[in-house]
């Protein structure tokens, strides 16, 4: 299964976010979307599930028109974890997982075997068994992030769009996250995941897409991606001290 | 969490309790014409009047205290999960003032004393305007936008309803809108529930379409869009539920409030917090408060009747000073 | 009360039969005789109330309202009458067990438990409120055919002008002075209210007819201190309780005009109906007229 995002660009008031991007995700692949704050990685992740406008562009899914399907097959296709990672109420940890089943659900059906054999797969995936009870609104960030992370795997779709799936997160955790996404695209799912970490990035990704004011400046293997040039000129890391960047 | 009881055992429990309270609401009489009256006069060749009581006094009102206040329970809940805010109830986006507005105006205007039928039609008019208001007015934004909506057409509907006292043509016609939106089941007929009862049930419908969207926004409105979650069809779903059902509790009772605040925050750890499954056991919920209010206010009596909605609020209004005090020392904690 | 009840159960269950027949054919003579006169009055108005006790015999009252039988509220000179009769809350169900041949309730009282009385199948007859004395006589007359007592109301509106008219004529001549009432709740009255013909017809103009406004309006205090009332109202009993209307005389600014001018305390009684209790109010007046020119 492929997805596919041909010259995207997405607009607000007047102002152009993304512009002109082109990308794609196949199966069984990791892949990284880097790029300092502002660059519009979130922007064209949303843009490319539907859940935001595009103003140009078009995403395929093995090379028809993935935004006009119905949203919740769209959802069964492509799972999204976004960057939000609060939970409102005190639901229960596999009841926040078993979310994932929503778009195999009827509006008014209930959890059925398949559902339950699913949300128990994401969370051996997420090593998350003894946190099902516990509600998520009290676990610790990287207990949180796994919950969540089992949540989007229990969508069981042969593509995951991650956003920043790493942040805040001690180093320890870190890496069990990208183990997890690494597994994930091992055993055949597309991965697209959003990175500030680059010496992760280059660790774990099979390919990197770098972004910058709104447009894609590389895409290929990390080795001949990260390069300092283009550090230099996307990041302002050699010449000049970081800066802040809104 | 995991809930303290069953799912299904906790339904089951409350419509026992619902309906055990629907008989006491049957057989219970107002305190001035004798709690148990109705029993003596079965036993003293009374059985037509007292059958006649029972059937066009008594089961109205029954009725419509257990489907107003099943209303505004399922109501709130729904509103508390779309909005993800414990605070929320069905004022907060207008309705109820809307519909105690058209009210007001079909009792200002004296089209309530010529057409017995206007005040709740009237009403449902209301609440039905209000809403596509909301519509129109919180198309493009988010939660924030249809909450400050909301507080605009409340604001706007009770400086009307001010207005229409101020202008009320001789103090009798003020004192009758008064002791109206103070709200109450007493006295309504049959007709009042043919009404409201089939719009209330559709409303009802509309709010449980939207139920395991509920579930999906607690993650958030950008992971519940990932899910498949179509957040202005449940937008749509939540209002219009919403304006249908109260809209059209309101414009036969009055204005009742703080049944669809309180009875959700109640029971939401009843039910594991799970948004979806508190829409049924708030309904019942709602239903069981308000039956056991309109209860009491025949059993207390000062002088005259309490009104219901004087009640609740007398109720719910200590309530929602604890919630505030809790949630800050959880904060603060 | 209660065991009394259930232990007479038994000798009339014995007796049921015979019972029934009796009450049967009581059903069907004292139906007869309802159509032309009333037996079970009840009324659910204030007003109403006072008209009814006035025509009819005690006997034929089902029940009246609760109010007329609080002090403040009870009739001119039927206090006795009101405190033997049965009473109602404005409830269709209390009305529905007193079994009723005939209901008077006010346009603006009870609206929802008269809708359910009329839709059940009860006759009703609604009265409006009075803003003259010939609302008033016109309400009496609509009354007393109602209940089968024609005559008798046009004696009760006939003693009623008998009187009014003695008092009238000891109103002193000239001009007719400005009474101010600062009354309950801010209103004051203006033309066409039947307070105002009340005073009017007692040799005084009100506060709202010198501020020239018609209806119930709240006026400022500087457009009260704005007139010189010749005489003004205190407390009434209504108002004993802290109440705006009182406040408002403890202002400063009015306390100059109210140590200096002549007062009358004029109890609510006498002026919220449009019924013969109306004559308590003139007494007083006419009374403060005489005194005070």
């Amino acid at each position: 299964m492929k997805l596919e995002g041909k010259g995207i660009s997405v607009e607000i008031r007047e102002r152009e976010l993304v512009s002109g991007a082109s990308l794609h995700l196949s199966g069984g692949e990791l892949v990284g979307l880097i790029g300092p704050n502002g660059a519009g990685k979130s922007t064209l992740l949303r843009a490319m599930l539907g859940i935001r406008d595009t103003s140009a562009g078009e995403v395929l899914l093995d090379s028809k028109a993935f935004l006009s399907l119905p949203a919740r097959e769209r959802a069964r296709y492509v799972a999204f974890l976004p960057q939000e990672r609060r939970v409102e109420w005190r639901l229960p940890a596999y009841d926040i997982v078993m979310l994932g089943r929503y778009p195999h659900q009827a509006t008014f059906g209930s959890a059925s075997s398949e559902d339950r054999a699913a949300v128990n797969r994401a969370l051996d995936a997420v090593d998350g068994h003894e946190l099902r009870d516990r509600p998520v609104a009290v676990l610790s960030g990287g207990e949180r992030t796994r919950i969540l992370l089992a949540r989007a795997l229990a969508v069981e779709a042969p593509l995951l769009l991650v956003d920043e799936p790493t942040a805040a997160l001690d180093p320890y955790h870190q890496l069990h996250v990208m183990e997890i996404l690494r597994d994930r695209a091992r055993s055949g799912a597309g991965v697209l995941a959003v990175m500030h970490d680059l010496a992760l990035a280059e660790r774990f990704m099979d390919r990197l897409i770098v972004m910058n004011s709104g447009s894609i400046v590389a895409d290929g293997p990390p080795r001949s991606v990260l390069t300092p040039e283009l550090l230099a000129s996307v990041y302002r890391i050699a010449g000049s001290p970081p800066q802040r960047l809104a | 969490m995991k809930p303290p009881v069953p799912y299904p055992l906790l339904i089951a429990g409350l419509a026992v309790f619902v309906v055990a309270l629907a008989f006491l609401s049957m057989i219970v009489g107002p305190a001035t014409a004798g709690t148990f009256e109705l029993f003596d006069m079965m036993a003293h060749e009374k059985a037509d009047v007292a059958w006649m009581i029972m059937r066009e006094v008594r089961l109205p009102r029954t009725a419509l205290a257990l489907l107003v206040g099943m209303t505004l329970g399922l109501a709130g809940a729904a509103l508390q999960g779309f909005l993800r805010n414990p605070l929320a109830d069905p004022g907060i986006v207008g309705v109820s003032p809307a519909a105690s507005l058209g009210a007001v105006l079909a009792l200002y205007t004296g089209l309530s004393t010529a057409i017995p039928l206007a005040l709740p039609l009237m009403g449902i008019l209301g609440a039905l305007l209000c809403a596509l208001l909301l519509h129109g007015l919180a198309r493009r934004g988010g939660v924030l936008t249809l909450v400050l909506a909301g507080v605009a057409v409340s604001s706007l509907c009770a400086a009307l309803m001010s207005l229409a006292l101020n202008l009320s043509p001789n103090p009798y016609a003020a004192a009758e809108i008064m002791f109206w939106l103070m709200g109450s089941v007493t006295d309504r007929s049959m007709d009042h529930l043919l009404l409201a009862g089939p719009l209330m049930a559709l409303g009802w419908l509309i709010l449980a379409a939207s139920a395991r969207s509920l579930d999906a926004l607690s993650l958030g409105e950008e992971a519940a869009a990932g899910l498949g979650v179509n957040l202005a069809r449940t937008r749509t779903l939540v209002i219009t539920g919403t304006a249908i059902s109260v809209g059209a509790g309101t414009a036969v009772t009055g204005g009742i409030g703080f049944i669809g605040l309180v009875v959700p925050h109640i029971l939401r750890p009843l039910v594991g917090h799970t948004p979806s499954r508190l829409l049924l056991a708030s309904a019942l919920g709602g239903g069981a408060l308000l039956l056991a209010a309109d209860i009491l206010v025949r059993v207390v009596m000062f002088g005259s009747e309490l009104k219901l909605g004087v009640l609740t609020a007398l109720i719910g209004a200590p309530f929602f000073l604890w919630l505030i005090f809790r949630a800050r020392t959880e904060l603060e904690s | 009360m209660r065991s009394a009840r259930h232990m007479s159960r038994r000798p009339i269950r014995r007796l049921h039969v015979a019972a029934l027949m009796t009450c049967l054919s009581a059903l069907f003579t004292s139906a007869a005789d309802a159509q032309a006169r009333p037996q079970r009055i009840v009324s659910m108005n204030l007003c109403t109330d006072e008209l009814l006790m006035r025509i009819v015999d005690p006997s034929r009252i089902a029940s009246i309202t609760y109010l007329s039988q609080q002090p403040i509220n009870a009739p001119l000179g039927l206090d006795a009458v009101a405190s033997k009769l049965k009473v109602n809350h404005g409830l269709a169900e209390e009305v529905l067990m007193q079994e009723p041949d005939l209901i008077l309730a006010g346009r603006f009282t009870s609206a929802t438990a008269v809708n359910l009385l009329r839709k059940i199948g009860y006759k009703i007859i609604v009265f409006d409120p009075e803003s003259t004395l010939d609302d008033m006589r016109a309400n009496i007359r609509k009354l007393g055919e109602a209940v089968g007592e024609a005559a008798r109301a046009e004696t009760i509106i006939a003693d009623f002008d008998n009187r009014l008219t003695a008092l009238q004529a000891q109103i002193p001549p000239g001009e007719k002075p400005v009474f101010a009432d600062v009354g309950v709740n801010n209103f004051i009255a203006g033309e066409n209210t039947l307070y105002t013909h009340v005073v009017n017809a007692s040799g005084y103009r009100t506060l709202g007819q010198a501020l020239g406004f018609s209806g119930f309006r709240n006026v400022p205090l500087e457009e009260i201190l704005s007139t010189r009332p010749a005489l003004i109202s205190t407390a009434t009993p209504w108002t004993s309780p802290p109440s705006m209307s009182t406040m408002a005389l403890r202002h400063p600014a009015l306390r100059a005009i109210v140590e200096n001018t002549p007062q009358v305390s004029i109890p609510e009684r006498y002026t919220t109906c449009g019924a013969p209790s109306l004559l308590g109010a003139v007494e007083i007046l006419v009374a403060a007229r005489k005194t005070n020119g």
